[in-house]
């Protein structure tokens, strides 16, 4: 009870205060002036205490209908329990970044918050809705707001951790999704992100945020990256972060689908990175290192794949330039990307048809130059001449294009520069620019199974130029470098950005083509039949790809592990790796305006959480109030006339 | 303003069929004898009766003695020269209560009694009085004798107005410095003042052979008690003092009662001194007053 503008009570002890004056005045003595006050000798004197404490029942009267008036301008309400119906839902929103699956206890993070969750939804009343939200990278919507406790309990079921960092720029985005519910019970391993509540306070109500910390602070070993080496020739290195605050004992195991076991017992020294040497390899292909360590919570980062091409099958590659110094960079760097290569270096006007039966180059790259029958399972185009081949379109040349390039804080060195990864990069919050001026720069037109991969910073009439593109045709896969790099641009220390792009390249190129190893959040896309694919999860669930215009299917793997797409007859194994120094991190810090992780405050809802009420003003009962009142006193005043006026005429 | 229909036609040719009443009507002469009202010496013959000794052989009717040869005296209707005052009270008091208009009707009453006065060739004049910051004021009109006259009392009439205080002491004492003929005295007032002072006034006018009417004014609410409210502050509108009272049904009982008292007392000392004696309470009874208690009372016959 309470009201909504105090301030018109004035307007009770003023109407009051009117009323008692004019009551005063009213009861006051008339004074009349009478021939003379000797008539007056036995007439007594009235009591003082009487006059003062009479009030009859008009005044009683009126002063009810003016206090019900006043208090009516003053807005009084009463709290009332609101009807379950309409109350507003309450929103229950899970981290699921890749730290709730951590094991500190009986079960996981994730576990525990889900255990809160049911607590919270066992106290509410019944009808009471709730909606329930997972974020990662993305918020997720679970189960849209429901008072069906059945679904509820299921959708906390399907909650699952995965092996990516919970961005804070999702969870923003499920608290502005979330601004018009009654309440919103938040359930993370560590506080939110500033730059995820910086400037909600517009929107959302900060006593309608309950944050739940759960989890203890708990070991994790994880492996940061892997370098395979070269086979035969140089050890590989795994490096491993032990971020824990105590030594932690493991087996780091690298193992290749061709045989090689390299089994290496280690010690981690409290919150250390180790470099673990292992090899040389006795030959490519992929290799997976391990973890084996019962000190460890969280599983995700325990796996890393990468691939290295197998030193035994010499591969055959082609460079054509006009530029020798061009021939000579590309083919060097080619090498670099993959020593199994053998390298026929040419001028354009030297290459001559192949006859028919020749074996196809595994790569080509064609710098200045466009020579159709050059027959490749691969093709880089390198600065491509006017006017372009097979839906390819090359128009005039830009002076000069600046060409942004990110890196990602988080890199994982050991896959390289992929072009999705770099989109996805791209579009990362947590990424550094670099911007690098390049002359000499052909607008492109790519063709729909082409995608860009890099795109110039600086405007243009046309808007930003393609500066590199990976995508596929007829005879395989393509890629596309728009500038020129001549004059040994690529080797030059001052253009890295420019090799990095050039190198990532071709590393797709060159990678098997069944075969890609991503970090988990990428976007994946692989070449597909018109007819679709099945993506098969680490788990073994399988889901059905739609095909793009681009003739690919894309996914975002979000599990560490092997992935496979199947198309038609061939299968694609992508395998995910996943590390985050942050979310790695599983010791839990508690910060003064954050609850305690454990125990689970199970009254910190309700606290916040005031039960439900609507306000209900009484304006219409005072104003009747009011009303009768004053119908009563003309009652009265009618009823004590009638007596009056009989008297009038007898006197 | 009720005092205005003393100037009214109707109200007029209604007082026409009264008459002064006079107790003692006074030769002109000091010591002459006094042959009581219509008898006396005069210019109109009254009667004839048998000569006794002693008669006035002036009075003998010779015509009569040589054609009857009886000795006849005649008789005449005596010429009175009664000098009649007719003062009213022009004090506060008779001002208020405001709606009782006592003054007003005070100033009607003695307009009518002047009026019957003319009538009978006696001289009236009209007077008022108030004691003010410490001076009797009495107003005087002229001696009138004819009812062609009576228009001049209009002014003294219509322009009164009250104010001062009532001092019946002050005013004998004025008016006995006249050293005025006994005459008649209708001293018209509402008497709200020391009952000794009103007692010394009376007595000392009946003292002097005066013929006394005392007719005793009040309003109707006035003599009523019928106040409005219960709490009343009261004051008096010739002192000023004020007073507070509380005028329930027991107190207007009470008050009542004291008007009686106090009229009662009045009545009691006026019979006492052979003083004529008649209340006049009501303006709105006037008529009444006039054509039934005057003539009740021996104030008008």
């Amino acid at each position: 009870m309470g009201f909504l503008s105090p301030l018109n009570l004035l307007w009770l002890a003023g109407s009051l205060g009117a009323l008692v004056f004019i009551y005063l005045r009213q009861r006051a003595r008339t004074t009349i002036e009478v021939s003379s006050l000797m008539l007056f000798d036995t007439v007594g004197a009235p009591v003082i205490k009487r006059r003062m404490l009479k009030l009859d029942l008009t005044f009683w009267l009126e002063a009810a209908a003016l206090i019900a008036l006043s208090i009516a301008m003053a807005g009084l309400f009463i709290d009332r329990p609101a009807p379950p119906t309409p109350r507003l839902a309450r929103a229950l929103v899970f981290d699921l970044g890749a730290a709730m699956g951590a094991r500190d206890g009986h079960g996981t993070r994730l576990d525990a918050a889900r255990s809160a969750a049911r607590s919270i939804i066992a106290r509410s009343p019944a009808g009471e809705r709730f909606s329930i939200i997972g974020y990662a990278l993305q918020p997720v919507l679970m189960q849209a707001e429901t008072a069906n406790r059945g679904a509820l309990d299921s959708a906390l079921s399907r909650l699952a951790p995965l092996a990516t960092p919970a961005r804070p720029a999702a969870l923003r985005a499920a608290l502005m999704r979330l601004r018009d519910t009654g309440g919103i019970d938040l359930f993370t391993d560590r506080p939110p992100a500033a730059t995820a509540l910086g400037d909600l306070g517009d929107l959302i109500d900060p006593a309608r945020l309950v944050v739940h910390r759960v989890g203890v602070t708990a070991p994790n070993l994880a492996i940061v990256s892997l370098d395979p080496g070269d086979p035969g020739v140089s050890q590989g290195h795994c490096l491993m972060r032990n971020f824990a605050d105590r030594s932690v004992g493991a087996t780091l195991i690298v193992e290749t689908d061709r045989g090689d076991v390299f089994r290496t017992p280690l010690i981690a020294e409290p919150d250390s990175e180790d470099v673990v040497a292992f090899g040389p390899l006795h030959g490519g292909g992929l290799v997976h290192a391990s973890i084996s360590s019962r000190d460890d919570a969280l599983p995700a980062d325990n796996d890393r794949w990468a691939y290295i091409a197998p030193g035994d099958v010499r591969g055959r590659a082609l460079v054509l330039s006009p530029d020798p110094a061009v021939r000579d960079d590309l083919s060097r760097i080619l090498v670099g990307v993959d020593p199994a290569l053998n390298v026929t270096a040419m001028a354009p006007g030297s290459f001559s048809a192949p006859r028919p039966g020749d074996a196809p180059y595994d790569i080509a790259i064609m710098h200045d130059s466009f020579i159709p029958s050059v027959r490749a399972n691969a093709s880089l185009l390198v600065f491509p001449p006017p006017p372009g081949e097979d839906g390819l379109t090359v128009g005039t040349t830009v002076p000069s294009a600046e060409l942004m390039y990110h890196r990602d804080q988080g890199d994982q060195g050991d896959q390289g520069y992929h072009g999705d990864h770099l989109d996805q990069v791209d579009r990362a919050t947590s990424t550094t620019g670099e911007a690098l001026t390049i002359d000499q720069v052909r607008e492109i037109t790519l063709p729909p199974s082409v995608e860009v991969t890099v795109r110039s910073a600086g405007d243009s009439a046309a808007g930003p130029l393609t500066m590199a593109a990976f995508g596929h045709d007829a005879q395989g896969r393509i890629a596309i470098v728009a500038f020129d790099v001549r004059n040994h641009m690529l080797i030059n220390p001052d253009n890295l950005p420019a090799l990095l792009v050039t190198i990532d390249l071709l590393k797709r190129l060159t990678e098997p083509a069944d075969l890609k190893i991503v970090r988990t959040g990428d976007w994946v896309t692989v070449a597909a039949s018109a007819r679709g694919a099945t993506l098969v999860a680490p788990d073994g669930a399988q889901t059905p790809l739609s095909v793009g215009s681009a003739g690919v299917v894309g996914f975002q793997p979000l599990e560490a592990g092997r992935y496979q797409v199947r198309t038609g007859d061939a299968t694609t194994a992508v395998y995910a790796n996943y590390f985050d120094e942050d979310e790695s991190n599983l010791a839990i810090e508690t910060t003064a305006d954050m609850p305690p992780a454990h125990p689970f405050p199970a009254a910190a809802a309700d606290a916040v959480m005031p039960p439900a009420s609507t306000i209900s003003t009484l304006d219409g009962l005072l104003v009747a109030l009011a009303i009768a009142a004053l119908l009563a006193e003309t009652f009265i005043l009618m009823r004590d006339a009638l007596p009056r006026r009989r008297l009038g005429h007898v006197l | 303003m009720i005092e205005s229909h003393a100037f009214e036609p109707d109200f007029l040719r209604r007082l026409d069929r009264l008459a002064l009443g006079v107790k003692r009507a006074r030769t002109a002469r000091i010591g002459e004898r006094t042959l009581g009202r219509v008898q006396g010496i005069g210019i109109e013959l009254e009667n004839f009766r048998n000569y006794s000794e002693g008669d006035d052989l002036r009075f003998l009717d010779w015509s009569a003695l040589a054609r009857l040869d009886e000795l006849l005296i005649r008789t005449y209707r005596a010429t009175r020269q009664v000098e009649v005052s007719v003062i009213v009270d022009a004090s506060a008091s008779m001002g208020s209560p405001r709606e009782d208009d006592k003054l007003g009707f005070a100033l009607l009453l003695a307009a009518a009694l002047a009026y019957l006065a003319m009538g009978e060739n006696d001289a009236v004049r009209l007077a008022t009085f108030a004691m003010s910051r410490g001076t009797m004021r009495l107003t005087r009109t002229a001696f009138y004798h004819r009812q062609e006259s009576y228009p001049e009392l209009r002014p003294i009439v219509a322009g009164v107005k009250s104010g001062g205080t009532t001092r019946l002491g002050a005013m004998v004492d004025q008016l006995l410095l006249e050293r005025r003929p006994a005459g008649l005295c209708i001293l018209i007032s509402d008497f709200l003042t020391d009952p000794a002072d009103y007692e010394d006034a009376l007595g000392r006018l009946a003292a002097t052979r005066h013929e006394v009417r005392a007719i005793h004014v009040m309003g109707e609410r006035e003599s009523a008690g019928a106040y409005p409210g219960e709490l009343l502050r009261v004051r008096d509108s010739e002192t000023g003092a004020v007073r507070e009272v509380a005028m329930g049904p027991d107190a207007v009982a009470k008050y009542r009662h004291r008007i009686e008292d106090f009229r009662t007392r009045l009545r009691d000392f006026c019979a006492r001194r052979g003083i004529t004696y008649a209340p006049a309470f009501g303006a709105a009874n006037f008529e009444r007053v006039i054509m039934e208690d005057f003539p009740r009372l021996g104030v008008v016959v």
